[in-house]
């Protein structure tokens, strides 16, 4: 699946496949950002990440400095911390993600992305995507 | 009694105790407040008792800010009023809606809404809603569950509605007819209220019907409840005494005018597609009244976030089906005598969707009207209805076109301003957030509500809620009426109704209009010895 003509993700791709893919299935997307450990049916989630990666650039282009992989990490500890579990234990990586983005919509942590109201976490594993 | 002053003797003058322009909810409201008392009183109309083309067309005028509806469209000008074509959507306004807001401009009522309770009780039975409650626990009920707000956040309001919407002049014309005391003059049209050459003392009115006949009156006290758009413009009018009209001494007659701006302005993606938002999607009835919910943003958050007040409904996409509104169309045109137009259509329809008559039956004996099903593969619409700051370039003024009564229109320039826009983006990234802590959807926004802070859409509409343009304030400089909705300067010259607005508030305001009206009254009873 190609990226949408427009600048922008469409909604309806959104809804169907980034947040099914970031919030319901975020066992099965994060093997994506495992550098070395891409899953077998890798290219049935490439139309996630496709979508994702938009969002991710999109929201690279609004912070004010250039920012690489382990300064979006930092920023969002939970993401680090994913990170770090999921290799081993993607079930903890997993919900190590779901508690950030819990926590951060619960702060009100939250940035707007091309429209979206978007977790802080959220936004940054999408930026993750799109440098990965 | 109902007297038309088609019929009475050209020159007559009319004497009252008290009178009233205008026999909308304001007007009606309090003058039943002194059926029996010893008043007169004397309610002027324009209109008669049915909608005349020519008398609603006095109500034209032009538009010169924002687009918006006609001003012969938007309003009514008969026995009633505007409540005739009333939607009964019921709310009172809120503490922090009365309170001075140093984010919000020209914000404060020199009242609270505690001065306001006692006042809405009674408005809650003269438009015929339940009890004066708003406290979603107490509405919902097992299948119309509300989520689970943060306080800080977002609340779910309440609205109680009115229905079918009380018509004010056919729910209380018998309460005028019978009263000893009480005359309705229909259509008398208000040529400008004379005052004593001090611009203290409203004498009385000159009066004219279309076709010419001429009147007046003499009164002792006069009360304007004539809408938002028409009552600035009386006073305006009224320019015998004061060239810039009555109460206009710090030209503040006509600013300030104030709507419920209507727009759609995002989406909610369910990611969540179970039943938690069937309290938000649809009305329902309980224990007798009918109740629509909306989503609001907080007073927490309104002070948090310096924002104006916010609402919205939720607009949630149904699969339309074809069994029960195909059946209900059989029952339909049987029961008046009459088959349908493509009965075998409609047969086809129940019978291939048993499924659907099923269900529409089901709850049709459970008094729970059909809907159908939701369809949340598609998104929300976010229906938003937003408080207004006041704006003195906001405003009603008079131009040179004349109506059929030699007398200047009105031109109405709505305008907005930063914070409106700001407010409402605000207001929906934090709506945003707390459906996201919710876990049940990610929120949208249309693309024009992050444009820039100034720009709106053309088909940005109101509510038909014309408020605020002769504003009330205790100090002369800032406001035409005082608290007691008295035009500053005057003994005995007051303004009732949604003009006397300070600002609006997101709900609905004839409850609250209904409400100042009955304390208008009190007051007024107080002054003429009654209380």
């Amino acid at each position: 699946m190609g990226l949408p003509a427009a600048g922008t993700v469409s909604r309806r791709r959104f809804s169907r496949d980034v947040i099914p893919a970031l919030i319901a299935g975020l066992a099965i997307a994060l093997p994506w950002l495992a550098p070395a450990g891409l899953p077998a049916n890798f290219d049935g989630l490439i139309r996630h990440r496709a979508s994702a990666e938009r969002i991710g650039r999109r929201y690279l282009a609004m912070l004010p400095t250039a920012t690489d992989r382990s300064r979006l990490l930092a920023m969002s500890p939970a993401l680090g911390d994913a990170l770090q579990a999921i290799r081993h234990r993607p079930e903890v990586a997993a919900g190590l993600l779901r508690r950030g983005i819990n926590d951060d919509f619960r702060r009100a942590d939250t940035v707007i992305v091309d429209g979206w109201v978007l977790a802080a976490t959220e936004a940054r594993l999408c930026a993750v995507i799109a440098l990965t | 009694m109902f007297l038309d002053l088609h019929q009475i003797p050209a020159g007559t003058e009319f004497h009252a105790d008290l009178c009233i322009i205008g026999a909308g909810a304001a007007g009606i409201t309090i003058a039943r407040q002194f059926i029996g008392r010893p008043l007169a009183v004397l309610v002027v109309e324009s209109g008669g008792l049915e909608l005349d083309e020519a008398t609603q067309a006095l109500y034209q005028g032009a538009i010169v800010g924002r687009p918006y509806f006609d001003l012969d469209v938007t309003r009514l000008r008969y026995f009633g009023g505007s409540t005739n074509h009333w939607g009964g959507w019921c709310a009172p306004l809120h503490d922090i809606d009365f309170q001075a807001r140093d984010w919000v401009p020209h914000s404060g009522w020199p009242i609270a809404r505690s001065d306001l309770e006692s006042y809405y009780a009674i408005a809650q039975l003269l438009v015929q809603i339940g009890p004066p409650t708003y406290d979603p626990q107490v509405w919902q009920n097992d299948k119309h569950r509300f989520p689970d707000f943060q306080p800080e956040r977002m609340v779910t309001q309440i609205m109680q509605v009115s229905e079918p919407a009380t018509h004010f002049g056919e729910r209380y014309r018998d309460d005028l007819a019978k009263a000893d005391n009480v005359r309705v003059l229909l259509n008398a049209n208000t040529l400008g209220i004379e005052s004593n050459a001090a611009a203290t003392q409203a004498t009385g009115l000159r009066l004219a019907t279309l076709n010419g006949v001429r009147a007046s009156v003499r009164a002792k006290t006069i009360v304007v409840a004539c809408g938002g758009l028409e009552s600035p413009r009386v006073l305006l009018l009224s320019n015998d005494v004061m060239a810039a009209g009555l109460g206009n001494q710090n030209d503040l007659v006509g600013r300030f005018f104030m709507e419920h701006p209507h727009i759609l302005t995002g989406n909610l993606f369910a990611t969540d597609t179970g039943n938690w938002h069937h309290g938000l999607s649809e009305r329902f009835i309980k224990n007798g009244t009918l109740i629509q919910p909306v989503i609001a943003t907080s007073p927490i958050a309104q002070r948090a976030q310096g924002t104006l007040g916010y609402s919205a409904n939720f607009e949630t996409p149904v699969a339309l089906r074809p069994g029960y509104p195909a059946y209900r169309h059989i029952r339909d045109s049987i029961a008046s005598g009459a088959l349908p137009d493509h009965i075998g259509r409609d047969i086809w329809d129940v019978v291939s969707d048993l499924d659907d008559v099923a269900r529409g039956m089901f709850r049709a004996t459970r008094d729970d009207p059909y809907h159908p099903p939701y369809d949340l593969s598609r998104p929300i619409r976010f229906y938003s209805r937003l408080e207004q700051c006041p704006n003195p370039d906001s405003r009603v003024k008079l131009i040179g076109e004349k109506d059929a009564l030699g007398l200047n229109r009105i031109a109405l320039d709505w305008r907005l301003t930063e914070l409106d826009k700001r407010s409402l983006r605000r207001s929906q990234e934090l709506i945003g957030a707390e459906f996201g802590r919710l876990g049940v959807g990610r929120f949208k926004f249309d693309d024009w509500v992050l444009a820039d802070d100034t720009s709106w859409p053309e088909d940005l509409l109101g509510g038909h809620h014309h408020m605020g343009t002769c504003r009330m304030s205790d100090d002369p400089k800032r406001g035409v009426v005082d608290r007691d909705c008295r035009v500053h300067g005057f003994d005995n010259l007051y303004v009732a109704g949604s003009a006397v607005y300070a600002t609006t508030g997101y709900v609905n305001p004839t409850l609250t209009v209904i409400a100042l009206a009955l304390r208008l009254a009190d007051h007024l009873k107080t002054q003429f010895g009654l209380a």
